[in-house]
């Protein structure tokens, strides 16, 4: 019988009866409409709060540090009046799926709803270059990978150009403001699915997913490619982990006496990997038709995870490698019929990209140090806010993998066995050493690692017994989570100041591709511009870079010539300066340029003559070099 | 609980008909985004998945959200790369599986009762 949730508890003397015996009847008594009711009665409190905080949020005092100091302290009592229902909602006797599901639901509108509906743009400006490349899509007909890597892995945008058009949207703006929501929304269903494998109770897969959205802060849940793709993997794991699984064999068995040597589990050595079903469960054995459907889903969900970005598949991969290494796994040959659909995508698919960044593809192997460096020390940068912001990032996810680890020994002792939860929590770790994905790897590890964390991680607060829980853990849920949310408003939304393009940057941009040419050269005054969202292939970009000192040293400066030189680059092609609010934020927080330094050089170019000022707006502003001027320099 | 076996054939057929009333029909229809995002969210995986006979309606429900989103990008992805673009084109290729998968669910049902009454 395949069997699944690895974690087989081994009651401890005096707690048995209850873990064993199930969750308590409860007695009808005269509160029993105020512990039944009460928490949707703080729900809607908590909603009806938030929705009238909403008004008083101000952007423009956006900070170094994000959206913390532009929050009413309001949004604070409604997470607080939310956090303290969904913990009763968990402690009630027998806690409801659906009054679960609407808190959490609620946390993910509450969390990811604010800034969309505060700001009404899709937030970063790789969400405009990506509803660029659907355009193109929807444009042309194809993708041509040697013009962009992104169409090397072109999935995501066939996808939205398809389903734009189908729908009859104009453009994508709109799902693009609200993509963090549907995404997390989406999250939720295969969250619950890889969690319940993990236990029998109730409640713990609950606090998992409650505490993901409130810890998640990478942020990779915006319009994207990786974005789609993390929720396939996700499901493909859940599918794996539902129906796939077996009884552990010998080399699960090492694990578990090599954990038994570290005094992580008494008698480790000694006691059983017997496995007791979590749930009733389809036996994909005795219908055979019921196996292979379920892999023909996986493998039509990983090919669009491979067609769809570079690095996830590889993230699944590695999950499925180990699974099936520690043969927790029925589906022996699967790593290897994935490892040969990424190389043949790769070869035949994405080879334009490929053969031009072989160098910069495998040149990051086995250097962990440099990856480190790019990952953690050169992230370390930018104005004092933004290095808060960065080291609060660094030390919040080390502390969910040390309270994880904590977590796991506590288990251990216990005597639950979690093999496939501690394999899904190291797994991303594996692709530490093959690639530095251009500083963002750890926060991708992080990503893929969470859910298994935080099983880990919730258990040190609800050991996942199927006991009900304490007032004392009632109280402790409520309080973490309003905790972790003031954390995430630095780890996830420290850089909205960055990230936040404003309707003014937008109309500026938008003036650009209605008067230039094509063929013009655009040039962005500084990184983060909210462009290449149309006829992107039309034109011609340069930007003054953050990684480039000299660039740097030339807005510092409010040089001219160096500006001059930028729009001279597209010899005689038209050439347009865009300048706006979102490049003033990237220059200051994450390079350090001192405050001002984009209004100088804009006060600079409007005074100078060399420079005609075509559009302008309280955001940004868009300029010529003056014709006379130009002429004299030909 | 899981609904009776008519059930979702039924609305899968009836939503793949709105879905081309809404994309090929006469009049504008405002509420086209809408019953289109239902259809390519929901029927062509739930038309597939069905056939499976999962225990639980939720893990029905999600099975068939994401194979909706991989045959929405895959359909339309091997046209592009057949040199066939054309969104009319790759919804009518999704009409076809959900029709197909319903017509499966139905003739499941149709023998799974004959069989019962043997």
């Amino acid at each position: 019988v395949p069997l699944s949730g690895l974690a087989t508890p081994r009651p401890r003397v005096g707690t048995g009866a209850r873990a064993a015996g199930g969750i308590p009847v409860s007695r009808p008594h005269g509160g029993a409409d105020w512990a039944r009711f009460g928490p949707d009665l703080l729900a809607f409190g908590a909603l009806a709060v938030w929705a009238g905080s909403l008004s008083a949020i101000d952007l423009d005092r956006l900070t170094d540090i994000g959206v913390l100091p532009v929050l009413p302290p309001s949004i604070f009592v409604a997470v607080a009046l939310l956090a303290g229902s969904f913990a009763l909602a968990l402690r009630q006797a027998r806690p409801s799926p659906v009054r679960l599901l609407l808190h959490v639901v609620a946390l993910i509108v509450l969390v990811q709803g604010t800034l969309a509906l505060v700001e009404g743009t899709p937030a970063r400006p790789d969400a405009w270059r990506h509803l660029g490349l659907v355009e193109y899509v929807q444009r042309h007909g194809s993708v041509d990978p040697g013009f962009t890597a992104y169409f090397g892995w072109p999935s995501f945008f066939i996808l939205s150009a398809f389903a734009f058009d189908v729908l009859g949207l104009k453009d994508g703006t709109g799902p693009a403001v609200w993509a963090p929501m549907i995404f997390n929304l989406a999250y939720l269903g295969p969250l619950l699915l890889i969690l319940r494998s993990a236990t029998p109770d109730s409640r713990l897969p609950w606090l998992g997913v409650w505490c993901f959205y409130l810890t998640d802060w990478v942020g990779q849940d915006y319009y994207a490619p990786q974005a789609l793709a993390y929720l396939l993997h996700l499901v493909i794991v859940g599918i794996l982990l539902t129906w796939f699984t077996v009884a552990p064999g010998p080399l699960a068995a090492s694990m578990q006496r090599w954990l038994g040597r570290l005094r992580l589990t008494p008698r480790a050595g000694s006691v059983s990997w017997a496995i007791v079903p979590t749930r009733a469960r389809p036996d994909v054995s005795a219908r055979p038709g019921l196996g292979v459907g379920l892999l023909a889903v996986v493998l039509i969900l990983f090919s669009v995870v491979v067609s769809g970005h570079q690095l996830t598949p590889f993230f699944t991969l590695s999950s499925v490698t180990m699974l099936v290494a520690f043969r927790l796994c029925t589906l022996r040959s699967l790593p290897l019929i994935m490892f040969v659909m990424i190389s043949a995508w790769i070869l035949y698919m994405a080879w334009a990209f490929f053969s031009n960044n072989v160098s910069m593809v495998l040149g990051s192997i086995g250097r962990i140090s440099d990856t480190l460096d790019a990952n953690v020390s050169e992230r370390v940068i930018g104005s004092p806010g933004h290095i808060l912001v960065v080291r609060t990032r660094i030390a919040a996810s080390l502390l969910i993998w040390i309270v994880a680890l904590i977590g796991c020994m506590k288990r251990s002792r216990n005597g639950y066995r979690d093999s496939a939860m501690i394999l899904l929590a190291l797994s991303p770790f594996l692709l530490l050493p093959l690639q530095g994905y251009g500083g963002e790897m750890i926060m991708r590890i992080y990503v893929f690692a969470l859910p298994a964390m935080l099983f880990f991680a919730c258990t040190l607060l609800h050991v996942g017994s199927g006991g009900r829980p304490s007032w004392r853990t009632t109280a402790a849920t409520a309080i973490i989570s309003v905790g972790l949310f003031g954390l995430l408003l630095i780890t996830r939304y420290g850089d909205e100041r960055v990230n936040h393009m404003t309707v003014g940057e937008i109309e500026a941009v938008r003036y650009v591709y209605r008067v230039a040419a094509p063929g013009s050269l655009l040039v962005a005054a500084g990184p983060n511009t909210s462009w290449q969202f149309q006829d992107v292939d039309e034109y011609t970009y340069a930007e003054f870079g953050l990684k480039s000192a000299e660039d740097l040293a030339a807005l510092r400066n409010a040089d001219l010539d160096a500006v001059e030189r930028k729009m001279e680059a597209g010899s005689s092609t038209p050439a347009y300066l865009i300048v706006t609010r979102s490049q003033a934020a990237a220059l200051e927080d994450v390079a350090g340029l001192p405050a001002g330094t984009v209004q100088r050089l804009v006060a600079r170019l409007t005074s100078s003559g060399r420079f005609r000022a075509l559009f302008s707006n309280h955001d940004a502003a868009v300029f010529r070099l003056a014709d006379a001027h130009r002429d004299t320099a030909r | 609980m899981s609904a009776p076996v008519w059930v979702w054939p039924t609305l899968i057929i009836a939503s793949a008909g709105a879905a081309a009333l809404a994309r090929w029909g006469p009049a504008e229809d405002p509420a086209r985004p809408l019953v289109e995002a239902w259809f390519l969210l929901v029927c062509p995986g739930m038309a597939l998945v069905r056939l499976l006979r999962l225990p639980e309606p939720a893990t029905e429900l999600l099975l068939a959200v994401a194979l909706s989103l991989a045959l929405d990008a895959l359909l339309p992805g091997t046209m592009l790369y057949l040199g066939l673009w054309s969104p009319a084109g790759g919804l009518l290729a999704l009409t076809g599986v959900s029709l197909a998968g319903a017509c499966l669910q139905l003739a499941a049902a149709g023998a799974g009762r004959m069989r019962e009454s043997d």
